[in-house]
């Protein structure tokens, strides 16, 4: 995999004076992340030449063209300021497995916020479930860091871990987030803020931004789309003036390293679904069904575009494509287990699943011909397409066997 | 694919100068409310909910005002701000230093002193037999416009005298009969009688509000354009078919201002959409303008083909280099057909209506782009529509009308092409007027 589409990662306050910005020798671009009075208000993607200077005029102009949407609702946010508020009581759930040297970046991001100047009780609770573990590396961390709370899943499977989380975490809201995300320094003050607006959420979720942008498959990625929804804040209801797939199309609500849920709501739908999200066999679309199954409990779940985590995309390319097989895969598996369980709403779902594969389609045949968006292939196409068939191919079913074998044999 | 609004609907205009305040539905008849927010009565956005999804506290209908303001309030800020030629990183400075709604406020200051000088104006409204809708379009009229603006009403082909009535109820709007059915006669009789140098066409099932004709009349500072369009939103969605009306042959344009010329019109390989221009409901335009291209052809508009006179004249203004400027801070709110009779009349009026322009469009520029609309985009379109209708039921009357419109419409221009009498009708009306009457009509026409 060439470096040749490295992106140089700069963070600009739009606060203060801009500087004039360089792109470094060995990078093919920038990566501006903008923020105003330290939070995230917009991010996009410049291609330029190495070395290619931008005077602070020319940099104003810049952000002006791609980001004046971003700017203006960082004017009204300044003139609009929310009311003060009581801090909510949360408890982050971070399920991990073997990965203790992504879950201490994790951690080493979240303790600022937790002990914010100097105070000395924390903020909010922070439970780490690992899950399956194959050593004692992930207890050595977490024994070591100050108010992390560890607790072992032993039955191997993420939906299982959150499900730990949920019945151990203490919080009226539960949050959770990957191994391999850092929150944004804004994340627990913009969820607080995204609370105190609308009391009635049943969840928030927020955006995600890439950690890194230095390979192709992570510029691949975050072109397609990524995670990003945007910067501004959305209440999502089951009933809305949408799609016709609406809310199926439940990939639009969030995605599932930056999602918090109020912890009695979870245990009165019954929790993730365990058949999803298992790991190798079917690693997606358990935090699609709970988006879906929130919504369908009649409650709202707001998007906060401004509560921000940063994840790490894979780095190759290999990687990349599994991922788009997973998102198909998990996708499907979702709307299959839907189109089963929540009759009222067959339509939608094949509606929406319809979609997703003329969608998909087009990108394939689009990438084919060279004319789709930046430089999508075909062969990442195809792996989505290929994860969504066999997705939709009985997945959910043998996922279901899959697992009461699992529960048998902890038993 | 977005979903059709659910019916009632209750429309409301938010004013965002001065804050908002929650929202909640008072009567549990409405199953949607339609939020149409402007900012010192300029429109900036609208956002449809649902009415599970209220109420809304006033920090939360903030956001969703917020949100669907953005792109157009950004739109404007920038482009008030790139006139006066400052730095980007000045600019950059200078939006984040002020509230926005107070930056727009001050926008909207220095653009009405640039304005031109107050012109005559003519306001024209052309009827058939609905004395109601007349009415309260009439009162509507009388709030937006000045004691100096001729008011006139053109009663097209009347069957009784209900329209005069009407008309006589309100001193000062003038009358005028005009006895040949068709909206493209009515609207040529008004060019003749109205007095002003500028001709504004409204319809009686159109409510105009207060500044519309102020604002409508604003682009004409610049000695280019030559029409002007404005904004028309549903006036209400009571049925199913007004909110189908609305989904899929909405007037709506957006709410940013767009220049339309010579080069937009030829940049298309297909027809130009100049049905995008605007929507004859609200439109303003130069007497001159008909003196040099003509005016409304007789082939087209209701009572004849049924729609596209409007959009077949903007296409020969454009083609001979003119200017029209779609400005969307004139408001006008439109009463859709309400019910599943005259909804399948309407698509079938504006399918013939449209098929017809196509070939008109055709045979005056030898554009072939509105064959290929008229012969492979549109038979395509209706039958992606039919196949779809086969699954939604409510759709079917109202595609297959559509369709069997488009061979009507061929058709109905073969007839029209041998009875060469209407373009002769047209060049009787050009040479009524003496003036510049040279090389222009004669090459457009």
């Amino acid at each position: 995999m060439s470096n040749e589409t490295a992106l140089y990662r700069i963070v600009i306050d739009i606060g203060s004076p801009l500087p004039s910005v360089e792109v470094p020798a060995g990078y093919y671009g920038l990566g501006v992340f903008l923020r105003s009075r330290n939070r995230p208000i917009g991010y996009f993607h410049h291609r330029a030449e190495p070395s290619k200077v931008f005077s602070p005029g020319e940099f104003a102009e810049l952000i002006l063209e791609r980001a004046g949407t971003d700017i203006i609702r960082s004017a009204f946010a300044d003139q609009h300021p929310a009311s003060t508020r009581a801090m909510p009581c949360v408890s982050v759930a971070i399920c991990t497995k073997d990965r203790a040297w992504s879950l201490a970046m994790c951690l080493a991001s979240l303790e600022p916020l937790q002990f914010p100047d100097e105070r000395t009780t924390p903020a909010f609770e922070i439970v780490v479930v690992d899950n399956a573990p194959s050593d004692s590396s992930t207890k050595d961390l977490v024994q070591s860091s100050r108010a992390v709370r560890y607790v072992l899943e032993s039955k191997p499977g993420l939906d299982f871990a959150r499900n730990t989380a949920v019945r151990h975490a203490t919080g009226d809201y539960v949050a959770f987030l990957d191994d391999d995300v850092a929150v944004d320094s804004a994340w627990f003050d913009r969820l607080a803020a995204a609370l105190s607006t609308n009391p009635d959420a049943g969840g928030v979720t927020g955006s995600v931004m890439p950690m890194e942008l230095t390979t192709r498959a992570q510029i691949l990625f975050e072109e397609r789309g990524g995670f990003n929804r945007g910067f501004g804040s959305r209440r999502n209801h089951q009933d809305a003036i949408a799609n016709v797939s609406h809310p199926c199309d439940a990939g639009m609500f969030g995605a599932g390293c930056n999602m918090v849920f109020r912890r009695d709501l979870l245990l009165e739908i019954g929790l993730f679904d365990e058949a999803l999200d298992t790991g190798a066999p079917l690693p997606g679309g358990g935090d699609l069904d709970i988006f879906y199954r929130v919504l369908r409990a009649g409650k709202v779940l707001v998007y906060q575009g401004s509560m921000a985590v940063y994840h790490r995309h894979r780095r190759d390319y290999k990687g990349l494509r599994r991922q788009m097989w997973t998102w198909g895969q998990g996708y499907m598996a979702f709307a299959a287990k839907t189109h089963q369980t929540d009759a009222a709403n067959r339509f939608r779902v094949r509606i929406a699943a319809l979609g997703s594969f003329v969608f998909f389609g087009r990108m394939a045949i689009g990438s084919a011909l060279g004319r789709w968006k930046h430089e999508w292939t075909f062969g990442l196409a195809a792996w989505e397409i290929g994860g969504a068939i066999q997705g939709l191919a009985g997945e959910y079913r043998r996922s279901q066997r899959r697992i009461n074998a699992i529960l048998s044999r902890h038993a | 694919m977005i979903a059709t609004i659910p019916t009632p609907c209750k429309i409301q205009m938010i004013e965002l100068a001065n804050g908002v305040e929650g929202l909640s539905l008072d009567d549990e008849r409405y199953r949607a409310v339609g939020l149409f927010f402007q900012v010192h009565g300029v429109p900036l956005g609208h956002k449809y909910l649902h009415a599970a999804e209220l109420p809304l506290s006033s920090e939360q209908l903030w956001n969703v005002a917020q949100e669907a303001i953005l792109p157009a309030i950004t739109d404007y800020l920038l482009q008030w701000d790139r006139q006066f030629g400052v730095s980007g990183a000045l600019r950059l400075q200078r939006l984040l230093s002020v509230d926005p709604i107070e930056k727009f406020r001050q926008g909207l200051v220095s653009r009405s002193s640039d304005a031109a000088v107050a012109r005559s104006v003519s306001v024209v409204v052309c009827t058939r037999e609905r004395p109601q809708a007349l009415a309260r379009c009439l009162a509507a009229l009388r709030e937006s416009s000045d004691e100096s603006t001729d008011l006139v009403v053109v009663d097209n082909a009347p069957a009784t005298d209900a329209t005069r009535l009407v008309v006589a109820e309100f001193p000062g709007i003038r009358y005028k009969v005009e006895p040949r059915p068709g909206l493209s006669y009515a609207r040529n009789t008004g060019i003749r009688f109205a007095k002003g140098d500028v001709i504004v066409f409204t319809d009686d099932d159109v409510v105009v509000t207060p500044n519309w004709l102020e604002e409508l009349c604003r682009p004409f500072s610049d000695p280019a354009v030559m029409c002007s369009t404005g904004l028309v939103i549903p006036a209400e969605l009571q049925s199913r078919e007004q909110s189908f009306f609305e989904h899929w042959m909405t007037f709506h344009r957006g709410y940013k201002s767009v220049r339309f010329g010579r080069e937009w019109l030829l940049s298309f390989r297909s027809a130009a959409p100049v049905w995008r221009i605007g929507a004859g409901a609200s439109m303003a335009i130069r007497r001159t303008a008909f003196e040099k291209v003509g005016v409304f052809d007789t082939r087209l508009g209701a009572g004849a083909s049924g729609c596209s006179e409007d959009s077949e004249f903007w296409y020969r203004l454009l083609a001979a280099g003119y200017v029209c400027e779609y400005t969307p801070a004139a408001v006008v709110l439109h009463h859709h057909r309400a019910d599943a009779a005259s909804l399948a009349q309407q698509m079938l009026a504006y399918s013939r209506g449209h098929a017809a322009a196509l070939l008109v469009q055709f045979r005056r520029h030898r554009h072939f782009g509105n064959l290929f609309r008229l012969a492979v985009l549109l038979p395509a379109f209706y039958v992606r529509k039919l196949t779809a209708s086969l699954l939604i039921r409510e759709w079917r009357p109202f595609w297959l009308a559509s369709a069997i419109g488009h061979v009507a419409g061929i058709f109905y221009w073969l007839r029209s092409k041998q009875d060469e009498s209407n373009e002769v009708n047209e060049q009787a009306i050009v040479a009524e007027f003496p003036a510049e009457l040279g090389s222009h009509s004669g090459e457009a026409l």
